[in-house]
């Protein structure tokens, strides 16, 4: 598993610290541009974020045995002195992912694979999508081709290779539940937040 | 050229054990659930995961946890 960002899930931290799994901790900024980067046909790349951290140092947890001990951890990787904006600095270098497959969820898509999303559902959605040898797209929506204005196309189609339409009515999850407040009540906090 | 499968397990159907997958959307916006559901019920094992969150134990690229381990 390679990821940004693990903290709420009991299930992925019990097979992690169990041995079960391997994880690969990366960088949200760095994570997408791995991604844009593999799907552009670049091999690396040097960037400042993790500099000085167990993310250029080495030291990151990876594998643990089934008593979580840590028997693998990341490398050290190079770090070069770049000039940049007229200020000297150390940046990381960071190796491109491709992977065999991608699945991204878009808004709509025509039978070519153009791809449109919707607002934050874009996110990491296109490079991984670029990352992909074979792009698998679903969409809530399958369009003619020529029927998407083209300047709205945010992923071209020939990133993708398969698409199926799923419709607009399958379950989105929200994470909190955030409820307006209403205005004409008196009584009670302003919001209610609860876990889904 | 026409790109479309009949659905989500067709279009998944060649997916082998060991496969690298990378997935878009990030904690529980446009996540593609379906294709997700339908690499778990295709059997494919040993997969290797990138994704930006591991969203949460019932959904998301976190529902392959309980199925699969990362080889990667």
């Amino acid at each position: 598993m390679t990821s940004s960002y693990v903290g709420e899930n009991k299930e992925f931290a019990r097979r992690y610290l169990g041995g079960e799994l391997k994880l690969e901790l990366t960088p949200q900024g760095t994570l997408a541009e791995k991604l844009r980067t593999g799907g552009s046909g670049t091999a690396a790349f040097y960037t400042r974020a993790g500099v000085g951290t167990q993310v250029s140092e080495g030291g990151l947890p990876q594998i643990h045995d089934a008593d979580g001990n840590v028997v693998q951890a990341s490398k050290p990787k190079e770090v070069r002195n770049f000039e940049l904006g007229m200020k000297s600095a150390d940046f990381v270098l960071e190796d491109a992912i491709t992977t065999d497959y991608s699945l991204v969820h878009a808004a709509k898509g025509d039978r070519h694979g153009n791809l449109i999303f919707n607002k934050a559902a874009r996110q990491f959605s296109p490079v991984a999508a670029m990352a992909g040898r074979i792009c698998i797209a679903q969409v809530e929506e399958l369009v003619e081709p020529g029927q998407p204005d083209p300047d709205a196309v945010h992923l071209p189609g020939v990133y993708v290779h398969r698409i199926i339409e799923v419709g607009p009515d399958i379950e989105k999850r929200i994470e909190k539940l955030i409820v307006h407040p209403d205005p004409s009540s008196t009584a009670g906090p302003a919001t209610t937040a609860k876990d889904v | 050229m026409d790109k479309t499968y009949a659905n989500a397990a067709a279009a998944v159907a060649d997916m082998p054990d060991g496969a690298s997958l990378a997935m878009g959307g990030f904690g529980l916006s446009g996540n593609p659930m379906q294709l997700i559901d339908a690499v778990l019920a295709q059997g494919a094992t040993a997969l290797s995961v990138v994704s930006t969150t591991v969203a949460w134990t019932g959904g998301g690229s976190a529902c392959c946890w309980r199925q699969h381990a990362s080889a990667r």
